[in-house]
């Protein structure tokens, strides 16, 4: 069984992947750690270092967000219909 | 070194000049910049003075590491009472003047008085003198800079200069330099106006000593290679502060239509990587390696030819989301027309967004607007507002003392739509989903504003653990929870205080990253330029004396709790649309005053918001005002 999931890409990723959108198909119970493995594969560069090799977690210069909230532990599970947006904290005004 | 920098008062009825030194008790205590300027305008500056007569007096003042090559350090305060809200007036602007000011001999200028011309000061080299502005009245802040330059023949003379907005005396006129930098907010560029003062100019050719000029080159090429290394700055130098636009409209976390919705659908035409099109390169301010705003051309259209630099994301809601014009272009074209007159691009989207809510619900028509129609995403009406709002024109007269007196004028439950605090325009950011940035805006010194206390920080998700260290205390990493975000805007006040008041950038510091500099940082840097040791506790005591004496201001001015407070709409109306995170939110009304509380608290206030005797005797604040002329 598959699972739907869309990926926003922001900044430097979405000039990487070329593309601000992507559908895409997922095992179901994938985690979130599973997609950036696949991400990091496909485009390398910039997603290589998403999750940091130290610490296993989101790296804090990266903002991962599912459906809007912030999420720095890649081991949740993806759910159908999941928005996932990669981007880059900045504040600013 | 900083010692050898001045002070002027210039009295503009007499053009009288008087110059003497800065104690170095008063660096110690204010550090600088808005510190400095913070602790002039409370004893120099009577309580309840008209702030359009000659008795309000402006403060122009570099922060104390302004000229340093690193983090920016450019930054020039500029203070008076505002004309637009009654409270503190205080704007921050970057670009170059503040190092020529500086490499002129002088950190600060205390402006008095009247002239009963047009006038502009000029200073180079340890002189200053009132000059003859007739031929600058009229011309606009790109023109008027031009013929400075021309005047003197000299390509390196930097200038401070409002353009007819300012001239008529439109409460929200900016003061501006170069082709992009505004000091925007609280109607600087009014006051500047009202003393028939059109520019400060300066020259400077005299040397900078510095304490340890090594260890502090050393130690800025340190600072510039980590803030380059990261990625947030990356992205800023690409795509300039409008990239945040991408996370936040997605969300929904950006008021649409004035405050009716929290998305702009179908806005895509205004995602940052848009600005390619027109974009010419990046430029940046003095001491800064990120260059974060872009220099756009625009070779077609009525407004044609166009040459500018920004957008800032400020923009890309005022001209954009608030009234729902969904073009880039169209906030190119604003973004030029509002620094051209000289108006804050912020107040003015705001006001003009409110318009047209009160257009769409009845409460003002045809007859009222002149026959403009305020439709939403009508961009013509924008721009035709924009230029009457400065030349206090038509329905633009209307709006061009703010909201307060638009209010009055217009009545009828308009003042239930206004998006404002203390009478000046909030941003185009939806707080409702994100308590501690409500309450930052609530609490701001100057009004509804971001840059007193926003935490951006809260909307990563970082670790508690990370948040615990940062803040010193527990702080949820829930951006919707209302737990320990109280801590998180009174620490973010302490530290943009003393960031404006060193001159550095505030996206250099805990504005984009947990990381970026900050305490430590900027404790190092202030020993090698200066030899002045501040330990993080005293820096911190430092942003407490600074935030406290505005608070005594205000409250000097008639702003009490009350006046801490958000618009109604924020506790009324759900968020109506975006992710789950954001949808359906409100700010609920006994938490937000919990918070209140507390923050009061922190900053050794009681529950009426009033500084106790303690904080006071505490930071050396139970005598001033010491000096009040």
């Amino acid at each position: 069984m598959t699972v739907h999931v869309k990926i926003l890409l922001h900044a430097m990723f979405k000039e990487i992947a070329g593309q601000r959108e992507i559908l895409h198909e997922v095992n179901a119970n994938s985690t979130l750690r599973d997609l950036l493995d696949v991400l990091a594969q496909k485009y390398r560069k910039e997603f290589n270092s998403i999750i940091n090799s130290k610490t296993g977690q989101v790296s804090l210069d990266t903002l991962v967000l599912v459906n809007g909230k912030s999420i720095r532990d890649p081991d949740v599970q993806l759910q159908d219909s999941d928005v996932v947006m990669i981007t880059v904290p900045i504040g600013g005004g | 070194m900083v010692w050898n920098r001045r002070i002027a008062y210039v009295d503009l009825s007499t053009r009288k000049v008087v110059q003497s030194d800065i104690p170095k008790t008063m660096r110690q205590l204010y550090l600088g910049g808005r510190g400095i300027d913070m602790y002039l305008l409370y004893n120099h500056v009577k309580p309840k003075v008209d702030p359009l007569s000659s008795e309000n007096t402006l403060f122009i003042g570099i922060g104390l590491l302004g000229g340093i090559p690193c983090l920016g350090a450019s930054r020039c305060d500029i203070a008076a009472r505002s004309p637009l809200t009654g409270a503190v007036g205080d704007s921050n602007i970057g670009g170059f003047f503040g190092p020529e000011l500086r490499f002129a001999g002088f950190d600060h200028l205390v402006i008095t008085g009247k002239s009963k011309e047009p006038a502009y000061i000029w200073v180079q080299d340890r002189e200053i003198e009132v000059k003859d502005a007739t031929h600058l009245w009229g011309k606009d802040t790109i023109e008027t800079q031009t013929v400075i330059r021309q005047d003197h023949g000299d390509d390196d003379v930097k200038s401070l200069v409002i353009g007819v907005a300012g001239e008529n005396m439109v409460r929200f006129a900016n003061v501006r330099t170069g082709l992009k930098n505004s000091a925007g907010r609280t109607g600087m560029g009014c006051v500047m106006g009202s003393k028939n003062l059109k520019a400060v100019a300066a020259r400077g050719t005299m040397d900078l000593e510095f304490a340890k000029p090594e260890r502090l080159l050393d130690y800025c090429k340190e600072m510039n290679d980590m803030i380059i290394g990261t990625r947030w700055a990356k992205a800023q130098s690409r795509w300039g502060t409008m990239i945040i636009f991408s996370n936040t409209n997605t969300t929904g976390l950006i008021r649409t239509k004035n405050f009716q919705l929290n998305r702009l659908e179908d806005g895509r035409d205004l995602e940052p990587e848009n600005i390619d099109r027109y974009s010419i390169g990046t430029s940046g301010c003095y001491g800064c390696i990120v260059h974060c705003r872009h220099r756009y051309v625009l070779e077609e259209g009525p407004y044609a030819p166009i040459f500018a630099e920004g957008p800032e994301y400020t923009s890309l809601g005022a001209f954009g989301t608030m009234v729902n014009c969904k073009k880039m272009e169209t906030i190119l074209v604003a973004n030029h027309l509002v620094n051209k007159y000289g108006i804050d691009t912020l107040e003015t989207g705001g006001l003009i967004a409110w318009a047209m809510e009160l257009y769409e619900k009845g409460i003002i028509n045809d007859k009222m607007t002149g026959g403009l129609k305020l439709n939403w995403g009508n961009e013509e009406a924008v721009f035709e507002l924009i230029r009457q709002i400065a030349a206090r024109e038509g329905f633009g007269n209307v709006l061009a003392n703010g909201f307060r007196d638009a209010i009055a004028k217009i009545g009828n439950n308009s003042a239930y739509y206004a998006i404002q605090v203390k009478g000046m325009s909030n941003l185009h950011s939806d707080e409702r989903p994100t308590p501690s940035f409500a309450l930052g805006i609530a609490t701001s010194t100057r009004g509804s504003d971001h840059l007193r206390s926003r935490p951006a920080v809260d909307m990563y998700g970082l670790p508690e653990e990370v948040l615990q260290e940062l803040y010193e205390g527990p702080v949820s990493s829930d951006y919707t929870s209302y737990d320990g975000k109280s801590r998180m805007i009174w620490w973010q006040e302490l530290l943009y205080a003393v960031t404006d008041s060193i001159g550095t950038c505030k996206f250099q510091t805990v504005f984009c990253a947990v990381h970026a500099p900050k305490w430590n940082e900027f404790s190092k840097l202030i020993q090698y330029a200066t030899d002045m040791r501040f330990t993080k506790t005293q820096l911190m005591q430092i942003g407490e004396r600074i935030y406290t004496l505005e608070r005594m201001f205000n409250l000097r001015e008639g702003f009490t709790r009350k006046d801490d407070r958000l618009p109604e709409r924020y506790f009324k109306e759900p968020t109506p649309i975006g992710f789950p995170i954001a949808k359906g939110k409100t700010i609920d009304r006994e938490k937000f005053e919990a918070m209140l509380d507390e923050y009061y608290s922190l900053h050794g206030w009681n529950k009426n918001g009033v500084p106790t005797k303690k904080t006071l005797t505490k930071l050396g604040l139970n005598k001033e005002p010491t000096h009040l002329i």
